[in-house]
């Protein structure tokens, strides 16, 4: 089976004095389906990770492989492309458009990716109910309530079935039974062959993975560091 | 072509969100292109109107008046006639002004003469008077102004007449007399003021007549009518043929300093105008681009989370300049029926005739739209080159 992602000794650093080695020599791999979990403290490069795992950054070194493309000296028109057809984002803060609505938002990825009129009423329809909120199509996304909301950037990351969905803290500003209601939706995009990464301090979705990655000073790890 | 609909939409949906600011924005590119409009509108029919007023009044007209002195004999007899004789000459005619004190008008039955009536004036003009001054009304029978001999009759303004007691519903009262200097004067017409002359308030008796009154012709001008553009050349010759023998006793008003000042009133008229148009515009640009500069910045999480769900750097470009056009579109519209309406009323309200071309509005909505393009470029540049990776944490 192919892996859905590919990272080899993916370095990331920034410029200062002295320089910032926010991520170094990162290999990972992941499998379609495979629901994985990079836990660590705030500060430790889970971001920086997560940020060149959906091409929204280069490494610094290293190389990484998304669906068997590798991405060192692809073009930009290409990330993007990727981006919009076969990589869903769910963030921490939720990120809808407040002032659209829930049926708006999810709109937005799929008129980014360019898919047709058409077709687009029955993908937004289909990702509404998979998420539950059929019934909150027309309301004002700034309305919903703080797990409408996070399920709402759910279904605007699945709408067009991408092959790997990367979740930063998606259960971070939830409470206990809206955690198990995604977490309960990210397990059902994983039985249908998309690859989670989930990017975590949380235990309770640290235990939900199947394969927990350590991240601790920018330096990755299968087994916690020992303290 | 689907994807300017999506990106149309997509501003649709963004600028009905935030309607106060696009009202805003919509109001300051239709001030902006209405007032170009406006000061291109009113340019045109102001210099229009100045065109019109003094190619009517000065353009075709030439003045020859006495270089100075009281001597007499200044024009000859045939002085009109001379000047027919130059190509390019309509008409001439001379009058001379006499001093109220010295004519005396009044109603002939009045025994005293010591009480004439005030407010009117006294001229004594030839029969091309009448024609150089496109003077109508009752006007037949006018080559008796033209007799040397000394004939009583007097052609009268309407106020001159109605001061005298004469008839103005018809243009020849017959049987009426006035008195001018103590002698019986028959009314044989009443005028017509033109463009040209009023004579709302004159008695006009015949040249020869008035300068009889006056001694001497010093005070009297010969004005000439040319084609139109033959004021130059007919200016230079006019003296030689009026007075062949004392050319230097004549002054001739030049038309062609009338004319460059003409042209010169215009050129500052569309100078005004335009850059007075421009800064404005200027102003409205930097306005725009200040407010979409500040919405790029508001809008920063949102520009990340577009990047994160695949929009290119093309994608968010076109996102705010289609934003701009939208904007500058429909500023430009309502910009160009202000700037109308602003030319109509400055028009009426100076009493100008309206003279617009019908490409103006097209102007404003042209002039609208690239306003909020220009205004848009910059912002959206930024708006492209933001990283999406620290645009979307930014709260």
């Amino acid at each position: 089976m192919t892996a859905v992602i590919n990272a080899h000794q993916l370095s990331r650093s920034f410029p200062g004095t002295p320089p910032i080695h926010a991520l170094r020599d990162a290999t990972l791999s992941v499998e379609p389906g495979e629901k994985v979990a990079i836990y660590g403290p705030s500060g430790a490069g889970k971001s920086t990770l997560l940020n060149l795992l959906g091409l929204l950054d280069g490494p610094t070194t290293g190389s990484y492989t998304v669906l068997g493309e590798e991405t060192a000296t692809m073009p930009a028109r290409t990330k993007d492309r990727l981006r919009s057809q076969a990589i869903g984002f769910v963030f921490q803060q939720f990120q809808i458009l407040g002032h659209r609505t829930t049926r708006e938002n999810i709109d937005l990825k799929l008129s980014i990716a360019r898919i047709p009129h058409a077709k687009r009423a029955a993908l937004v329809d289909d990702a509404l109910e998979k998420v539950g909120l059929t019934h909150r199509a027309t309301s004002q996304a700034r309305n919903l309530s703080g797990g409408e909301k996070q399920r709402l950037a759910i279904a605007r990351a699945i709408v067009n079935r991408p092959q790997l969905l990367l979740a930063d803290e998606p259960t971070g500003n939830l409470d206990a039974r809206n955690t198990d209601l995604v977490l309960s939706l990210l397990d059902d995009f994983s039985a249908a062959g998309i690859a989670v990464v989930v990017i975590t301090h949380s235990d309770r979705t640290a235990a939900w993975s199947h394969r927990n990655v350590f991240i601790y000073d920018g330096v990755l790890s299968a087994t916690p560091p020992r303290s | 072509m689907r994807i300017f609909v999506d990106t149309f939409q997509d501003c649709a949906i963004d600028m009905t969100a935030r309607l106060q600011r696009t009202l805003l924005l919509i109001i300051a590119v239709a001030l902006g292109a209405g007032t170009f409009v406006m000061s291109l509108g009113s340019n045109v029919t102001a210099s229009q109107q100045i065109a019109n007023d003094m190619a009517a009044g000065t353009l075709d007209q030439i003045s020859v008046a006495v270089s100075g002195g009281t001597d007499t004999n200044n024009f000859p007899d045939d002085a009109d006639a001379r000047a027919l004789t130059l190509p390019m000459v309509l008409s001439s005619g001379r009058r001379i002004d006499v001093d109220i004190d010295t004519a005396q008008p009044n109603r002939f039955t009045t025994a005293n003469v010591d009480e004439y009536v005030q407010g009117v004036a006294v001229a004594g003009v030839t029969t091309g008077y009448f024609d150089v001054m496109d003077l109508t009304g009752g006007t037949a029978g006018a080559w008796v102004l033209d007799s040397t001999q000394h004939t009583n009759v007097a052609y009268l303004g309407v106020q001159a007449a109605k001061e005298l007691g004469i008839p103005t519903d018809t243009p020849y009262p017959s049987g009426y007399q006035i008195s001018l200097a103590g002698h019986r004067v028959d009314v044989v017409g009443i005028v017509q003021s033109s463009e040209r002359a009023r004579v709302d308030n004159v008695i006009l008796v015949p040249y020869a007549q008035a300068v009889a009154m006056k001694i001497s012709d010093s005070e009297a001008v010969l004005t000439v009518r040319t084609a139109i553009g033959a004021g130059g050349p007919v200016s230079k010759a006019l003296r030689q043929v009026v007075r062949p023998d004392a050319p230097e006793r004549l002054t001739v008003t030049q038309v062609a300093t009338l004319d460059s000042l003409r042209s010169g009133v215009d050129s500052q008229l569309s100078r005004l105008g335009m850059s007075v148009g421009v800064m404005l515009l200027a102003l409205t640009t930097l306005l725009i681009a200040n407010s979409m500069i500040v919405a790029v910045m508001s809008r920063t999480s949102e520009i990340g989370l577009r990047r994160a769900l695949g929009a290119s750097q093309g994608d968010i470009a076109r996102l705010f300049l289609t934003e701009g056009a939208i904007t500058g579109f429909l500023g430009g519209l309502a910009g160009a029926a202000l700037g109308v309406v602003g030319t109509l009323v400055t028009a009426l309200a100076n009493g100008w005739s309206v003279t617009m071309p019908l490409w103006l509005p097209f102007i404003g909505l042209g002039i609208g739209t690239v306003v909020g393009i220009l205004a848009s470029v910059y912002p959206a540049t930024s708006a492209a080159r933001i990283n999406p990776a620290t645009a979307i944490r930014v709260d």
